[in-house]
């Protein structure tokens, strides 16, 4: 993985590229949008687990939903209490 | 918006999901390439909206993950239109309001000019009238490149026309001449030029003829100023012959106008009573619809009307004018002049005196108005001195060019 990131920095381009790192955008809290995941792993209206390729993302908060998500990108609204990676 | 709207178009369904592990299906959908959206977590299961497109792909997906489903609501145009389908008079209603959106759509319903300054609109259309050009005729009938030729040799003014069709408006584009002017044809006709008005003389510039007054003269309307006839003289004095000229000179004068204008003593005032009334009008082609409340006092109105023509788009005219009527009531009494009145109303008289004057390109020497009291009516009077140009034209008909007997021969 080390050299995967070495060699972003060196041609310059985006970390989340060659590793395939997950994007997590939180926009308030309201919104989580996540790119570059794999799958679901559980969803409930409390907690929703999200894996990536390199970690899983936990959203925890209250009445949250899946506003879309297509093979690339997850839009999860609510109120959002944290987000929270663990690999 | 637009995701919205595709959405409904397409038709959607709310399904809801029972049983163990629905992140599986939601998963075996993504990789399906299946599309769910507002997903969500209810005491009786999972929630989501999925195209309707998909939905019919989804019962492999549901067997391979083990849940149960019921569609909850149906929504969007596929659904509406089934729910319609028996319904044959609104299926008639649209599809006829259809074919007279299409119908209307072949005629010309309003015609534009822009840029016209010197003609009005109503002179265009009038013109365009005689060309058998018209709201309400057929858009293949319009014949833009004659049309703009025909303006252009019609109207000499214009120096480029542009027309076009657009939904159903006929566009016309003008660009006029700025400069007025048609170039004086040099004329070689024999002529004099003899006073238009009685005045003094004050400038003289003769280009060609003979002066028969002098600067401070004083002469008459239809007087000789400038004489055509040329005496040509030997070397002895005597008039060998007569050259008849054309006349060409600029002959300033002072001349005076005198402008009076009669009005009566009493004037009749309207005033509003504060009372309005709004009605709509509706015009469709040579039909007239007007809905006013009625008029129980008997009052007399005096109305505005305000007409709109209905488009739907910016250039899909349609034959129907939308009138909105105001009424206002008001009642009329006589009363004499004030004295402002009477200085308002002279003042308007001269200035409008004055303006056409100006017009003409004379200059203002001298101004004098006053108000006259008749008895029963008053007028305004004044006198106005200016400088102008007095000669007139006055053709030589007559042929005699004279030739004096020659001594020598």
């Amino acid at each position: 993985m080390g050299v995967l990131f070495q060699a972003a920095s060196l041609l310059h381009l985006p970390q989340d590229v060659i590793p395939g790192e997950p994007v997590i955008t939180v926009t308030g809290r309201r919104n989580v949008y996540i790119e570059n995941y794999n799958r679901i792993v559980s969803f409930m209206d409390n907690e929703v687990k999200i894996q990536a390729r390199t970690c899983r993302i936990i959203v925890e908060g209250k009445r949250l939903e899946i506003q879309y998500y297509t093979g690339d990108d997850i839009l999860i609204t609510g109120l959002i209490h944290s987000v929270v990676t663990e690999s | 918006m637009p995701q919205v709207l595709g959405r409904w178009l397409e038709g959607y369904v709310l399904v809801r999901v029972r049983g163990y592990g629905p992140e599986r299906f939601f998963n075996l959908c993504r990789s399906g390439q299946l599309r769910c959206w507002k997903i969500r977590q209810e005491r009786d299961g999972y929630y989501f909206c999925m195209a309707l497109k998909d939905f019919y792909r989804i019962r492999p997906y549901l067997k391979k993950s083990r849940l149960s489903m019921k569609i909850v609501s149906r929504t969007g145009f596929p659904f509406v239109l089934k729910q319609y389908r028996k319904r044959k008079a609104l299926a008639a209603a649209v599809l006829s309001f259809f074919m007279v959106l299409y119908v209307l759509s072949l005629f010309v319903w309003n015609i534009s000019f822009e840029g016209n300054y010197h003609y009005s609109r109503e002179t265009l259309l009038d013109y365009l009238e005689e060309e058998q050009i018209c709201c309400g005729m057929r858009r293949s009938q319009v014949d833009c490149d004659q049309l703009e030729e025909d303006l252009r040799s019609r109207f000499p003014e214009i120096t480029w026309v542009s027309a076009r069709v657009s939904g159903t408006r006929l566009l016309v584009k003008i660009k006029e001449n700025e400069t007025l002017g048609t170039v004086r044809e040099r004329e070689d006709e024999p002529c004099e030029l003899v006073a238009s008005a009685p005045g003094v003389i004050t400038r003289l510039i003769i280009r060609q003829g003979k002066a028969a007054v002098a600067e401070g003269d004083r002469v008459e309307k239809g007087q000789q100023l400038v004489s055509g006839r040329l005496s040509i003289m030997n070397d002895s004095g005597e008039v060998v012959r007569t050259a008849l000229v054309h006349a060409d000179a600029d002959v300033y004068a002072r001349t005076v106008y005198e402008y009076q204008e009669i009005f009566p003593g009493y004037r009749t005032v309207e005033v509003k009573t504060g009372r309005e009334r709004k009605g709509l009008g509706i015009e469709i082609g040579p039909y007239r619809l007007r809905f006013l409340l009625p008029d129980l006092r008997k009052d007399s109105w005096n109305y505005v009307t305000t007409v709109t023509q209905l488009h739907i788009f910016e250039d899909f005219y349609l034959p129907l004018y939308v009138e909105r009527i105001t009424g206002e009531a008001t009642v009329s009494y006589e009363r004499p002049y004030t004295r402002e009145e009477k200085e308002q109303i002279s003042r308007e008289v001269e200035e409008n005196y004055m303006k056409n004057l100006m017009e003409k390109g004379v200059q203002i020497i001298e101004n004098n108005v006053k108000i006259q009291e008749n008895g029963s009516s008053w007028s305004v009077e004044g006198t106005v001195t200016v400088e102008e140009q007095i000669g007139l034209t006055r053709y030589i008909t007559e042929v005699e060019e004279t030739r004096e007997p020659d001594e020598h021969n």
